[in-house]
Parts: C-alpha cells; sequence; structure tokens
C-alpha cells in the first residue's frame, strides 16, 4: 500500500515536468517519425536509382563481331556504339556505359566469362551509390545470360558450370563527380569520410552541448545564478565567458581530434589507395593539403562554439539539470538525425525543394566543409563554411536574447521561451 | 543625498502582480529594512533593485543610475536569498573571482580579498571548495563577497536566513560595521528582532504594497503593540487565519 502511495505520487510528479512528457514520452514518435521520413526519402530515392540501372549504352570497340553486339544490345534494349566513341560524351545523360570488346565474344563464343569494362556515372557518393556499378553488372550480366545461355550450354556442355555461373567479369569504375574512383577509393570515401570523421565529430559535437547545455541548469539548482547575474559584469561578457570556459575544455577534445583524424586519415589513406607510404595524398579524388586541414579544423571550430550555444539556449529553457540533459539530447539527435541519413543513401550534398532546410543545421553545415575540404571541392567546402558563420551570427543572438532575458531566473518554460522573440532589453535587466 | 531612490514599482508575473506601486528612499550609510511575510513582494523588489529583474512601470535609481548600469559600475553588491556556492571552487578562490570583477587592479583585488578573509572569519577553511561548507560557513562567504567590495549599495535579501544564533550575530555584527563605514544597506528579514536592532528605518511590505515606513519606534509607536512584531500584526489587519 505504502509502495503504490510512493509510486503515485513520483508519476504524479513526472508526468507535470514537461521535459520528461517531451523527452522520455513524445521523444521517440519524434525522433521515429524523422527517421521514418528519412528512409522513405531514401527508398525513393533507392527506386529511381533502379531504374536508372538500365540506363546504360553499349561500347563495342572490336571488329570481328558486330552482328553479335547489335544482337546483345537489341536483346537489352539498350543503345549500341561502336568504333573509338568517347564514353565520356555516351556517359551524357545515361547512367553508365558498358564497353566490350572481340575478347568480350571471344571467351562467350566458348563458354568463358566475358571480359567488360563498366564506367558508371553518379553526383553523388553515399552507400546506394556505391552499390550501382555493381547492380549495373548484374543488369548486363542477366542480359548475356537470357541471349546466350541456351546455346551456348547445348553447344559446350562442359563450360555450363563456370560460364552459368557468372557470365560476365566485369572491370568497375565510378566516376564521381568527373574522377573516377575504383570500388576501393570510393568504399574508402564513404565509409572513411562520409561516416566514420562525421561520426567522431558528432561525438564531440554531441558531447560539447552537453557540457554547455547543463551550465546554466547546474547553476539553477546550485542556486549561484541569482548571485552570477548581480555581479558587475555585463550579460554579453557573462555569455561569452560562459562559453568560452566550456570551449577551452571542448578545446583539449579538438586537440584530441587532430591528432585521432591525422592518424586515422593516414590510415584511410592506405584504404582508399592501397599505397600506406604516400598516405591519403595517392588518392585521385582526396585530396587532403595542410590548407584543407585547416580549413576543416577552423570548420570543426565554428561548430563547435555554435553548438556551445544551442547547447546553452537549449539547457536554458528547462527548470533542471535533468531536463537540460534531456533537452539537449534530443536537440542533438535532431541536428545529427540528417547525417544519420547518409546511412540511408541520402546524399546531403545533393538536396533539392524543402529538404534543403536541413542546410540551416550547423552539423550538416560541417558535413558540407568536410565533403569538399576532402574531395578537393573548395566551393562546396566554402558554401559550408560561409552557412556556418551565418549559423554562429543567429545563435549568438538567440542565445543573448534567452540568457539576457529575467526569464532566466524566473518563470517558466512559457516565460523562458518568450524570452526568444522578445525584441532587446532596457538597460535596468541586461 | 538619497543612495536609492524607488519610485512606483511595480512587477507582475503571468498575471499576478507582486510588487504594486512601492516608493522609497535610503539615504548614504542608512540601513534600510523591508518586512513581510512569505510572498510579501521583498524577494522581487530587492531584485529590481539590483538590476536583475526589470520593472513592469515605477523606476529605481542607484546614485542617479539605472540599475543595470550601477550592476555593471560595480556600486551594488547582492546577496541572494538561499543563495547558494560552487561547490568544486576553494573559497578563497571565489573571494578573488568577485573581487576580479569589481576591482580595478590586482593590488586592489588583493585588497579586497584581505577584506574577504576578515570577513569571512573562515581561516584555513578558506582553502577548501565550498562544497564542503556548512550553511552558516557558506553564507558567510558569500556575506564576504558582497562586503568586501565595499559597493556603495549592498542589498542582503534574508542575510542570516538558516544561521545559528552565533553566526547570526556575528553577520549582523558585520552589516552594522560595515554601515559605520559609510555603506549603504538595503535588506529584507522575516525576523523583528533583527530588524529592530539592525535597521535605521523600515518599511512593511504586505501583498507588494508599503504599508508604513519609519523607525522602529515610529513604527511602534504608529501601529500599536509590544514590540515590532505586534505592529506589524496591526498593520496588517491582524492575522489572517486563511491566509
Amino acid at each position: 500500500m505504502k509502495l503504490k502511495q510512493v509510486m503515485v505520487k513520483e508519476v504524479k510528479e513526472l508526468l507535470k515536468e514537461r521535459t520528461v512528457l517531451l523527452g522520455v514520452i513524445l521523444g521517440p514518435i519524434i525522433i521515429f517519425t524523422i527517421f521514418a521520413g528519412m528512409s522513405m526519402a531514401a527508398g525513393k530515392q533507392a527506386l529511381e536509382q533502379a531504374e536508372q540501372v538500365r540506363n546504360y549504352a553499349i561500347i563495342y570497340r572490336g571488329h570481328a563481331y558486330g552482328d553479335y553486339a547489335r544482337m546483345l544490345a537489341d536483346s537489352l534494349g539498350v543503345p549500341l556504339y561502336t568504333g573509338s566513341v568517347d564514353p565520356g560524351e555516351v556517359l551524357e545523360g545515361r547512367t553508365a556505359v558498358v564497353i566490350i570488346g572481340d575478347e568480350f565474344f571471344d571467351n562467350i563464343t566458348r563458354g568463358l566469362p566475358g571480359r567488360a569494362d563498366i564506367i558508371v556515372k553518379t553526383s553523388s557518393l553515399n552507400f546506394l551509390s556505391m552499390s550501382l556499378p555493381q547492380q549495373v553488372e548484374a543488369s548486363f550480366a542477366q542480359g548475356v545470360y537470357m541471349l546466350v545461355a541456351d546455346l551456348v550450354s547445348s553447344l559446350l556442355p562442359e563450360a555450363d558450370a563456370r560460364f552459368l555461373q557468372n557470365p560476365v567479369v566485369a572491370n568497375t569504375t565510378l566516376y564521381y563527380r568527373g574522377t573516377p574512383l575504383s570500388p576501393g577509393e570510393a568504399f574508402g570515401l564513404v565509409f572513411g569520410v562520409g561516416l566514420s570523421v562525421t561520426m567522431a565529430t558528432m561525438i564531440l559535437v554531441m558531447s560539447s552541448m552537453q557540457v554547455a547545455a547543463t551550465s546554466v541548469g547546474i547553476e539553477r539548482e546550485s542556486k549561484t545564478l541569482e548571485m552570477l547575474l548581480s555581479l558587475p559584469v555585463s550579460r554579453r561578457e557573462l555569455i561569452l565567458g560562459k562559453i568560452l570556459g566550456v570551449a577551452f575544455i571542448t578545446g583539449l577534445g579538438i586537440i584530441s581530434y587532430a591528432v585521432g583524424i591525422g592518424i586515422y586519415f593516414y590510415s584511410l589513406g592506405s584504404i582508399v589507395s592501397q599505397a600506406p607510404e604516400q598516405g591519403v595524398q595517392a588518392s585521385p579524388v582526396v585530396s587532403v593539403s595542410p590548407a584543407s586541414i585547416a580549413a576543416f579544423m577552423a570548420g570543426l571550430t565554428v561548430t563547435l562554439v555554435t553548438s556551445l550555444l544551442i547547447g546553452l539556449v537549449v539547457g536554458s529553457i528547462p527548470q533542471d539539470v535533468r531536463g537540460a540533459q534531456l533537452a539537449s539530447s534530443y536537440v542533438g539527435l535532431l541536428l545529427l538525425a540528417p547525417v544519420f541519413a547518409v546511412f540511408f543513401g541520402i546524399d546531403l550534398t545533393s538536396l533539392e525543394g524543402v529538404w534543403r532546410i536541413v542546410y540551416l543545421d550547423p552539423v550538416v553545415l560541417l558535413y558540407l566543409v568536410i565533403w569538399g575540404v576532402v574531395t578537393g571541392d573548395p566551393g562546396m567546402a566554402t558554401t559550408g563554411f560561409a552557412g556556418l558563420l551565418v549559423n554562429l551570427v543567429v545563435w549568438v543572438v538567440v542565445a543573448s536574447r534567452v540568457l539576457g532575458s529575467e526569464a532566466i531566473l524566473v518563470g517558466g518554460y512559457s516565460r523562458r521561451l518568450r524570452g526568444l522573440f522578445r525584441v532587446g532589453l532596457s538597460r535596468s535587466s541586461s | 543625498m538619497d543612495v536609492i531612490v524607488v519610485e512606483d514599482l511595480r512587477k507582475s508575473f503571468d498575471g499576478h502582480e507582486a510588487v504594486r506601486g512601492v516608493s522609497f528612499a535610503v539615504g548614504e550609510g542608512e540601513i534600510y529594512g523591508i518586512i513581510g511575510p512569505n510572498g510579501a513582494g521583498k524577494t522581487t523588489t530587492l531584485r529590481m533593485i539590483a538590476g536583475i529583474l526589470r520593472p513592469d512601470t515605477g523606476r529605481v535609481l542607484i546614485q542617479g543610475k539605472e540599475p543595470g548600469e550601477a550592476r555593471e559600475e560595480g556600486l551594488i553588491g547582492y546577496l541572494p536569498e538561499d543563495a547558494g556556492v560552487y561547490r568544486h571552487l576553494k573559497g578563497i578562490d571565489f573571494l578573488r573571482f568577485v573581487a576580479g570583477l569589481y576591482a580595478r587592479g590586482e593590488d586592489e583585488v588583493e585588497e579586497m580579498v584581505e577584506r574577504g578573509v576578515e570577513i569571512s572569519g573562515l581561516g584555513e577553511a578558506l582553502n577548501k571548495p565550498m562544497g564542503g561548507y556548512s550553511k552558516g560557513m557558506k553564507r558567510r562567504i558569500l556575506l564576504a563577497a558582497v562586503l568586501m567590495a565595499r559597493p556603495r549599495v549592498a542589498i542582503l535579501d534574508e542575510p542570516t536566513s538558516g544561521l545559528d544564533v552565533y553566526h547570526s550575530v556575528m553577520v549582523r555584527n558585520i552589516i552594522k560595521e560595515y554601515a559605520r563605514s559609510g555603506g549603504t544597506v538595503l535588506l529584507s528579514s522575516h525576523n523583528m528582532l533583527e530588524v529592530e536592532y539592525l535597521c535605521d528605518r523600515l518599511m512593511f511590505l504586505h501583498r507588494g504594497r508599503k504599508l508604513g515606513e519609519g523607525t522602529p519606534g515610529e513604527l511602534v509607536a504608529r501601529y500599536g503593540g509590544a514590540n515590532l512584531e505586534e505592529a506589524f500584526i496591526n498593520a496588517i489587519g491582524g492575522v489572517d487565519v486563511e491566509a
């Protein structure tokens, strides 16, 4: 009976905590709805890609099997080009080209897998686009098999096992923004940069946000905030002092990060280029120079300061430290969700329409900086960095309003949220 | 010259009027008390004077300056009721931090810290993290932090709240000494004996309104009763058991 009374008291108390309601009960619904939206978008993208898989042409570079090549192209329903045509021109408006020669038909007619070069063009690099060469290869191989399997198996019964298992041996290349990438290089970029570096950055951003978010809550809970606000220091200096204090701690994180990422990029070079002695610069698309590392670290620093400001703002709205932690966790997840979308195959560098709203997210902007720096695209890196600076200014204004408002000390959520939108404060409370 | 001037101060929170047109003035070296029960509006009034809250209407001047400006210039020292301390910070480091905000140079910081050490009377305990301090020790270090900078105005919200008799007397003596040296003190308290002992003048505050103002003797004479406590009860029209 007493247990029930204690439990009922606890439930009533917790249900009055809006942070608990939002964080524990509504949070998962919101987060999973966002994830569902992302996976639907990714699903749509996958379907579009599946349609693109059959949008390829054949280039026949031989002389002896012209009729066979025509027959193969007709049966696959794809255009055929012959002679020394430029694959780049054929790729215009298409997903891929399959280049075959006389050797291909020599092998096929002998019941051996035919050799082909498959070049696939993509404007994005993610887990979905990485599978595109294999999908084109499978589509082409299936066509070859359907055309010649019966004929070959009746004429050359001893060749069945090898040939029927795999009628095409392809050498695939992914063209990303005009640069050819082997499957190893594409994997290195997507996994090594798009995922691992981003993940490490996300952990740093999240932990910094947590520290900043609890900063005001701890002051409020330990009842030091009121005296702090009464000291002869302007609100601007107070906010800046808090930010710099937390930034100093996270600065140590940045140093550790810089060392870690240096080691990581070096090992990434060995994955990407299989040339560990040359490091990451051996890759034709990954271009890491001291200048690009500096640009990346600058982007990371701006993102961290912005994250600290977001953490301060988000953490100052709930009543206590528990609320601040919950709120910053969920806001952090929301900020990181677009980067998680990489898992689902969404290319953050080429979003369109309403989805461009995610460019307001500093983590996405940092992603653009990382991607631009690593792939040697100064335009993308500059756009990302400019976005980060705009973001920083916006959050400085928001943080000044929230923390400069008297609602930081008195009043509940609604008063604190109103502090966001209140225009200016008189000197008496500034 | 009046150091604190308060004119028709009003403040509401979500439709509830916490302070309703309060006016008073406090002269240099004077100890002025605000007396009232819980919820009377004492803390809100003090917060507005300290520049932490913005009044809805009315105005506050500290030596002719807006409270925010006066606060930033270091004219105000404020001790909130039930204020806490930074758990991991040593007492001496806390005094140095506060002194650093008030002082204009390193010499002045050291001078203020020396004074803070003396006012707090905490001795060796100042070299320990404040998280381990007793309630009395915390109150003394906070009071020392407020008074060591010798601000023109010391605003003390329930300065002896939660202290035992010994430490209460010690704190009262510190406040008296501070006023004797020319400092102006504005304090609030539930403790009528304390107010009677400390304050040159005081005000009865009830439900956000000022009921009366004067020296303790004048108020007792005006409202009747054997002491300030009874005078206050008479001023508010007796004890309301429903309240």
